[in-house]
C-alpha cells in the first residue's frame, strides 16, 4: 500500500515538475517569439498617420527593441494588423510593430492624388518631349548649318568659276575682233523718231550694225538705204 | 569690262577694301572708314607729289558744296569737343561718318574709273553676310554678334539686304553665261528670302518698285525684261509662300507672321498679271535674238504700272491713321489690314536725314538735301539707254537715296552707295549705239528683199533662156 502511495506521490511530483518546466518555458522570450511569429497578421496595405511620437518595435510586444521612431503626423505605411492590437508597419524594408491606438487613418484625397499623379506624368512626358525636341533641334540645326555652309561655298565657287569663264570668253571675243575687220559703229539713232511715230506699233527691233553677221548686215544696209531715201 | 584686279590700281583696291569692310566688319566701321580714307589720301598725295599722277582740273559745284559741308562738319566736331559737358558722354560716330564720306567722295571722284568688279565685290561680301544671317535664322541665334547688332535694327537690315539683292538682279539681267546666271540668281534669291524673313513691309514694296523700274531705266530689250520678270516671279513666289513657311513649318527660329489670306489674293493678282504678260509675249517676232528686240509698248505699260503703284503707295500712306477706323466689307478690311501696318512702320521709322538733323542741326539737313539733289542732277546728265552700266548704277543709287528719306541708313551701306553714286556721275562709259527699226517694217523689207531676189532670179533665167535660144 505504502509502495503504491509513494509511487503516486512521485508521479504527482513529476507532473508538478513538468508543469513548472512547461510554465518556465512558456514564459521565456524564445517561446514568446515563436508565439508571436505564429500569430496571424491580417494584411492591410494602408497609409496611416502617427498621432504622437511613437516607436516602431521589432515585435508586437512592449518589451521589444525599437527599429524606428515616427514623429507626430508622420505617414506610416501599415502592411498588416495582428489580433492582439498591433499594426505591422514597414519603413525602408524593415518591419516593425506599433500599437493600434497610436495611429489614425489618414483621410486620403484620392482625386487629388490622381490629379497629382496625372500632372506628374504629364510633366514627365513634357520633359521627355522637351529633351527630344531639343535633340531634334540640334540635329536639325546641324543639318541646316551644313546645307547653308555647302550652299554658300557652292555659290561662291560658282561665282568665281563663272567669272573666270566670262573672262576667258571676253578674251577670246577680243582676239576674234582683232583678227576680223572692225565693225561699223557709226549708225543712225532712230530711237526718238520711232518713239514718236510708232504708238500703234506693238514692238520694234533694233539691229546692231555688225558686218561680221552677213545676213543681218544685209537687212541693216537695206534699212539704212531706206532711211536715207 | 572685266578688268583684272592688277589693272585697278591702288584706288580700286582701296575701294574694294572699303566695300568689303563696311559690309562685313562687325564693329568700329566709322573708325575703320576714317582710317582707310586717311591712308588712301596719304597714298594719293604721295603719288601726286612724286608726279606720277595729276590732280583733276575741272571741278563742279557739287565738289564745292561737299567741301563746304566737310569744313562745316570738322568745325562742328571740334566745337562739340571743346564745349561739350564733361559729364555727358558724346557720340562722335555721326561726325566721323559724315567727314569720312565727304573725304571718300573726293577720293573716288579723282579716280574717274569704274569696274564691274566693284559690283561683284558687293555681291560676294553680301553673300558672306547673308550666309551668316541664314544660319542665324535657321540654326543658331547666338551668332548674331558676327553682324555687329545689325539684326537688332529691322530697317538697317532691310537696307543692307536690299543692296546685294538689287546688284544681283542687275548683274543677272546683263550676264552672258549660264553659270553667272545661276550665281547671280542664287545670290538674289537668298537676299529676297532674307528680306522676307526680315519682314519690313517698306523694303518689300521697294523691291517691287525696283523690279518695275529696271525696264524703264535700262533699254527694255526682250532679254532684259525676260530676266527681270524671272527675278520678279522668284521674289513673288517666295512672298506668296512665306505664309506657308511660317505657319506650317518650324524652319525659322524667328517669329514672323504672314497672312495666308493676303498671300492668296496676291497670287490671284500675279496670275492675272502673268496672263497678260504671256499674251503679250506670244506676239514676239520669231527668229530674232531677244537682246535686239526693244519692247517699247511694254515699256510704256511698265511706266503706267509704276505710276499706279506709286499713287497707291502714297494713297495708303496718306490715310495711314484712318485705316484702323475703317470698317466695311471684306475688301475694305483687307485693304485696311494691308495698309495699316505699312503706315505704322513708316510713321515709326526715323530716317537718316531726321537722325542727322536731330544730332547735328538744321544746317546739316540743308547741306545734305542740297548734296542729294545735286547728286541726282549730276547723275541724270550721265545716264541714258546707250549707257547700261551707268544707268544701272543710277538706279541703285536712286533707291539708296529714297531709303535715306525712309530709314536711318546703316553705316554698312552708306559708303557703298556713295562710291556707286560717284561712279555713276563720273564714269565715262562707251556708248552702245543701235540702229532701230519697227518689226512690221522689217518684215516688209524682208519680203521686198525676197521679191527682189525672185525677180532678179526670174530675169536671169529669162536672159539665160534667151541666150540659149539665140545660140
Amino acid at each position: 500500500m505504502k509502495k503504491k502511495i509513494i509511487k503516486k506521490k512521485s508521479v504527482f511530483k513529476l507532473w508538478i515538475l513538468m508543469a513548472m518546466v512547461l510554465c518556465f518555458l512558456g514564459n521565456s522570450p524564445l517561446l514568446l517569439q515563436v508565439r508571436a511569429q505564429e500569430q496571424t497578421v491580417e494584411e492591410k496595405n494602408q497609409i496611416m498617420t502617427a498621432k504622437d511620437s511613437i516607436e516602431a518595435l521589432a515585435e508586437p510586444v512592449e518589451q521589444a527593441e525599437s527599429v524606428h521612431t515616427y514623429e507626430a503626423g508622420d505617414s506610416v505605411f501599415v502592411t498588416g494588423e495582428t489580433a492582439n492590437g498591433w499594426y505591422q508597419v514597414t519603413y525602408q524594408n524593415v518591419i516593425g510593430y506599433v500599437p493600434v491606438s497610436s495611429l489614425t487613418e489618414m483621410e486620403l484625397d484620392v482625386e487629388g492624388l490622381d490629379e497629382e499623379f496625372r500632372v506628374e506624368e504629364e510633366e514627365g512626358k513634357l520633359v521627355v518631349e522637351v529633351v527630344e525636341r531639343k535633340r531634334a533641334e540640334i540635329k536639325r540645326a546641324r543639318i541646316w548649318g551644313t546645307i547653308i555652309v555647302v550652299l554658300v561655298i557652292g555659290i561662291f565657287a560658282l561665282g568665281i568659276f563663272s567669272a573666270i569663264k566670262a573672262n576667258k570668253a571676253d578674251k577670246e571675243e577680243q582676239d576674234g575682233d582683232k583678227i576680223k575687220e572692225p565693225a561699223i559703229n557709226e549708225t543712225k539713232e532712230t530711237g526718238k523718231s520711232d518713239a514718236e511715230g510708232t504708238r500703234e506699233d506693238s514692238m520694234e527691233t533694233e539691229l546692231k550694225t555688225d558686218q561680221t553677221e552677213n545676213k543681218k548686215s544685209e537687212i541693216t544696209d537695206e534699212i539704212m538705204d531706206l532711211d536715207q531715201e | 569690262m572685266k578688268e583684272k584686279i592688277g589693272k585697278l590700281g591702288y584706288r580700286g583696291i582701296f575701294t574694294m577694301i572699303v566695300i568689303m569692310a563696311m559690309m562685313l566688319l562687325p564693329f568700329g566701321k566709322e573708325y575703320f572708314l576714317m582710317a582707310c580714307t586717311l591712308v588712301w589720301m596719304a597714298v594719293q598725295s604721295i603719288t601726286v607729289i612724286r608726279g606720277k599722277e595729276s590732280v583733276r582740273k575741272k571741278y563742279h559745284k557739287l565738289d564745292l558744296l561737299i567741301l563746304i559741308f566737310l569744313v562745316y562738319e570738322i568745325l562742328h566736331m571740334i566745337c562739340r569737343m571743346i564745349w561739350a559737358d564733361e559729364g555727358k558722354g558724346i557720340d562722335y560716330n555721326r561726325n566721323i561718318l559724315l567727314i569720312s564720306l565727304a573725304l571718300l567722295y573726293f577720293l573716288c571722284a579723282e579716280a574717274k574709273f569704274f569696274s564691274l568688279i566693284y559690283l561683284d565685290v558687293i555681291v560676294y561680301a553680301g553673300l558672306i553676310a547673308m550666309g551668316v544671317l541664314l544660319y542665324l535664322y535657321t540654326c543658331d541665334m547666338s551668332v548674331a554678334f558676327l553682324l555687329g547688332g545689325l539684326t537688332e535694327d529691322t530697317a538697317g537690315l532691310a537696307a543692307f539686304l536690299m543692296l546685294p539683292g538689287m546688284v544681283s538682279v542687275l548683274l543677272y539681267c546683263r550676264c552672258r553665261n549660264d553659270m553667272q546666271k545661276w550665281f547671280y540668281g542664287a545670290s538674289a534669291g537668298i537676299s529676297f528670302f532674307l528680306l522676307l524673313i526680315n519682314h519690313n513691309r517698306v523694303s518689300l514694296w521697294l523691291m517691287v518698285f525696283f523690279f518695275m523700274m529696271v525696264p524703264i531705266c535700262i533699254r527694255p530689250t526682250a532679254e532684259l525684261i525676260k530676266r527681270d520678270m524671272q527675278m520678279f516671279l522668284l521674289y513673288a513666289l517666295m512672298l506668296c509662300n512665306m505664309s506657308l513657311l511660317c505657319n506650317y513649318t518650324n524652319l525659322l527660329l524667328v517669329d514672323i507672321s504672314y497672312d495666308l489670306e493676303q498671300s492668296v489674293y496676291l497670287e490671284l493678282v500675279l496670275a492675272a498679271g502673268a496672263l497678260f504678260f504671256f499674251h503679250y509675249w506670244d506676239r514676239m517676232p520669231e527668229g530674232f535674238p531677244l537682246d535686239r528686240i526693244v519692247l517699247r509698248r511694254l515699256y510704256r505699260k511698265y511706266q503706267f504700272v509704276v505710276c499706279i503703284m506709286f499713287c497707291f503707295f502714297v494713297f495708303m500712306l496718306l490715310g495711314s491713321n484712318g485705316w484702323s477706323s475703317l470698317t466695311g466689307d471684306k475688301g475694305i478690311a483687307l485693304l485696311s489690314n494691308f495698309a495699316k501696318p505699312l503706315g505704322e512702320e513708316i510713321a515709326q521709322s526715323r530716317s537718316f536725314l531726321y537722325v542727322c538733323t536731330e544730332e547735328q542741326g538744321l544746317l546739316t539737313l540743308a547741306g545734305l538735301l542740297l548734296i542729294l539733289v545735286s547728286v541726282i542732277i549730276r547723275m541724270r546728265k550721265n545716264i541714258g539707254w546707250d549707257k547700261p552700266i551707268t544707268t544701272s548704277l543710277y538706279l541703285i543709287v536712286i533707291f539708296g537715296i529714297v531709303q535715306c528719306f525712309i530709314w536711318n541708313l546703316c553705316v554698312n551701306v552708306l559708303p557703298v552707295y556713295l562710291i556707286l553714286a560717284v561712279d555713276a556721275m563720273n564714269y565715262k562709259e562707251e556708248k552702245v549705239r543701235f540702229a532701230g527699226i519697227k518689226v512690221r517694217e522689217l518684215k516688209r523689207l524682208e519680203d521686198q528683199l525676197k521679191q527682189k531676189n525672185e525677180e532678179e532670179g526670174e530675169k536671169d533665167e529669162k536672159k539665160d533662156n534667151q541666150k540659149e535660144k539665140c545660140v
